[in-house]
């Protein structure tokens, strides 16, 4: 066991520029948690470990961050003696996973982290007291490939615009294309399911035309949106306005993927829309037009509605556009 | 070509002048095996299973059944064509092979034993029933030639009898064993054909195109019937007048009166074949045509895509071959109505339609039609 002590330093000798240890997500907001420490005190002291001159944070960033936000000159620390980095990677995984579950982006800097001092294979014989979960050597050796791709990916991760499957999909690609796909899922917010979507159609497109996904976001209605204003990176566009874009893209996606179907469907749909049907009749064709069979639905309450429905039903008989969609 | 770094052989098998030919013919001295458990084990700890277990011969026999029935589908209409399970996968390797996802894994077997042959086949030559026999179901029939006598003993064998035909379907030209054989017409010789965009790019180590209708025209030289199957076409840009000229290449190397038939299917895939393709030909694009799940849960171009390249292809046939029967292979009524005004809907509608072009072009008894 590592002797910690419990010590008051001055807060001008903690070196918050290094964040070697640090496995929780850069902190924006802390007027809060300062206004706590400067009203009740800090409640958990930080973990700090002694260096050449100064103190590196171990666990605790936003603490410390809290008391200098406040203008406070000293703060309590638990110091762990000089050199026992191992030790101090250790505390900064342990601190945090056994007192909340750790998000994405924090169990992949934790595994880059522990991957300095020891293999996967021994992360993983020793991941549920570390992690206080198991974790298998495949697993965390995927997190150390997310972690290697460009340093937006943990932004992204953090932001809840990107999750772990989608990331485990773009590994495999070159750091070119990593990086137009992070680009463009920062841009748009979707569901983890149709993340995955995008990258396969985008991917699949891309392979056809032999054009890049730059290229392809340029083609979009992503980049049509940026040259209406602003640009869309780094803007503060709300939830909903990226879920939209993110709709946009995917119908955008799906249209070039699969042009024949597509045309087919909205011709059908309009077809559709043109017969009037009553609310209480429903058409539909054979799913992706492979079949041959049609159904055609009909609800009724009463008697009168009954025959009413079946009379359109006889006047749709004769129509053309029925016939011209049947008939195809 | 068969080339194998390892072979591996059943400890039960005899070592007849069969095997003895078989082995002659492969470098590799043979390794016995009590059972398949060490090829499989071999075989599945390579990083590429599919490519590996081309380079892996085992020779056994056949524990299962012989004669087999093609496994169509109900809502797609099957030709009723009748399987002799003489080996497994092949050693050309083609981005859209479907034996790289069928087997789990995939062996290179040859199933030896003529006697087991006989049996099987004597019955069916006495039958009441004619049957179009093949071996390129879940093997390339001659890949064996080089260094095997099944195929010289098949088409003796077939030559025998007036009842049914051998197929033998490939992408190579091996056919120099066999072309001075008695065949008696009964053996078809069948190329697999495609445009030379698709051979060259998808197909590696098969045979050019150039050189299967070399073999073709050679074959028919001798005698032979011969037929082609345009499965799997791929749709990609100017694809049409590049099938168009893979018909014409065809009946400037034969006469349509020595074709007995041509089949026609777009490329059809189980979905995890999709991520093999993708593992293992990562250039290819064929995997993102435009499909769709069929009836059948294969992934399947959207059907007018599907007939809007059929109907060019049947245009052509109309033209430069009307008398060749053409049929789809696993397409449903609309498909066959659009494309060719017809549909053999009926139970064995298409298999009496193939029968008929197989009794009139290789002499079969037509009594039994």
């Amino acid at each position: 066991m590592t002797a910690i002590t419990l010590t008051d330093i001055p807060v001008s000798e903690i070196d918050l520029a290094d964040t070697g240890f640090r496995i929780t997500s850069p902190c924006h907001d802390i007027e809060h948690l300062s206004a706590s420490i400067c009203r009740y005190g800090i409640m958990v002291a930080p973990l700090v470990l002694y260096g050449q001159d100064k103190y590196i944070v171990v666990s605790g960033f936003r603490r410390i961050e809290a008391v200098r936000h406040a203008g406070l000159s000293r703060v309590t620390c638990r110091v762990m003696p000089a050199g026992d980095t191992l030790g101090a990677a250790m505390a900064a995984v342990t601190e945090n996973a056994f007192s909340r579950e750790l998000t994405s982006a924090e169990l992949i800097r934790a595994i880059a982290l522990l991957l300095r001092f020891m293999d996967a294979e021994s992360i993983a014989k020793n991941a549920t007291s570390i992690f206080n979960r198991p974790l298998n050597t495949g697993y965390i050796n995927t997190l150390a490939h997310i972690h290697a791709m460009p340093d937006s990916v943990l932004d992204l991760l953090d932001k809840g615009k990107i999750s772990i499957k989608a990331c485990k999909n773009l590994v495999s690609m070159d750091a070119e294309t990593q990086t137009e796909f992070l680009h463009l899922f920062s841009l748009i917010k979707v569901s983890s399911g149709l993340q995955m979507e995008i990258i396969t159609w985008a991917k699949e497109i891309c392979a056809l035309e032999k054009i890049s996904v730059s290229r392809l976001i340029q083609e979009s209605p992503l980049e049509t949106n940026e040259s209406d204003g602003p640009g869309l990176e780094g803007s503060d566009l709300g939830h909903r306005d990226m879920s939209a874009l993110g709709k946009q893209f995917k119908a955008f996606l799906v249209q070039r993927r699969f042009p024949a179907l597509t045309s087919a469907k909205n011709q059908v749909r309009k077809q559709i829309k043109a017969l009037e049907l009553d609310s209480g009749l429903q058409l539909a064709v054979p799913e992706n037009f492979e079949g041959l069979v049609y159904t055609m639905q009909m609800e009724f309450k009463t008697m009168d509605e009954f025959k009413t429905r079946l009379n359109r039903l006889a006047e749709i008989a004769d129509n053309r556009n029925f016939k011209s969609l049947v008939d195809r | 070509m068969i080339n194998p770094t390892r072979v591996f052989i059943d400890k039960d098998l005899d070592l007849t002048p069969e095997i003895e030919y078989l082995i002659s013919k492969v470098k590799p001295i043979p390794e016995t095996v009590a059972d398949s458990k060490p090829v499989y084990d071999l075989i599945n700890q390579a990083d590429d299973p599919v490519g590996f277990a081309k380079k892996v011969l085992y020779i056994t026999s056949n524990k299962g059944a012989l004669i087999r029935q093609c496994p169509g589908t109900s809502y797609y209409t099957c030709c009723d064509y009748t399987i002799l399970h003489c080996g497994t996968f092949c050693t050309m390797d083609c981005a859209y092979c479907i034996l790289q996802a069928y087997f789990h894994p995939p062996v290179l077997q040859y199933f030896a034993g003529f006697d087991q042959y006989t049996a099987a086949l004597d019955p069916i030559f006495q039958g009441e029933t004619i049957l179009r026999i093949g071996t390129g179901e879940y093997t390339d029939s001659l890949i064996w030639e080089p260094v095997s006598l099944m195929p010289k003993f098949l088409v003796e064998k077939f030559a025998s009898q007036d009842r049914s035909i051998l197929e033998l379907k490939t992408k190579t030209v091996n056919i120099d064993a066999l072309v001075d054989l008695e065949h008696n017409r009964k053996t078809i010789l069948s190329w697999s054909v495609n445009t030379p965009e698709v051979i060259s790019s998808q197909e590696r180590g098969t045979a050019s195109l150039a050189a299967r209708l070399k073999a073709a025209s050679k074959a028919v030289s001798k005698g032979f019937r011969v037929a082609f199957h345009f499965d799997p076409i791929f749709l990609y840009p100017e694809c049409e007048s590049a099938y168009e000229r893979v018909v014409e290449a065809i009946f400037n190397h034969v006469s349509p009166k020595d074709v007995v038939w041509i089949s026609i299917g777009t490329f059809r895939f189980m979905p995890h074949l999709k991520s093999i393709i993708e593992a293992r030909f990562p250039d290819s694009t064929i995997p993102y045509g435009e499909f769709i799940t069929g009836l059948d849960n294969k992934m399947r171009y959207f059907k007018p895509l599907r007939i809007a390249i059929y109907q060019r292809l049947a245009a052509v046939f109309r033209q430069l071959a009307p008398e060749v029967a053409v049929y789809f292979c696993m397409e449903d009524e609309e498909v066959w109505m659009k494309t060719f005004g017809f549909f053999p809907g009926k139970p064995k509608a298409l298999a009496y339609m193939l029968d008929r072009a197989a009794a009139d072009r290789c002499g079969l008894d037509t009594r039994l039609l």
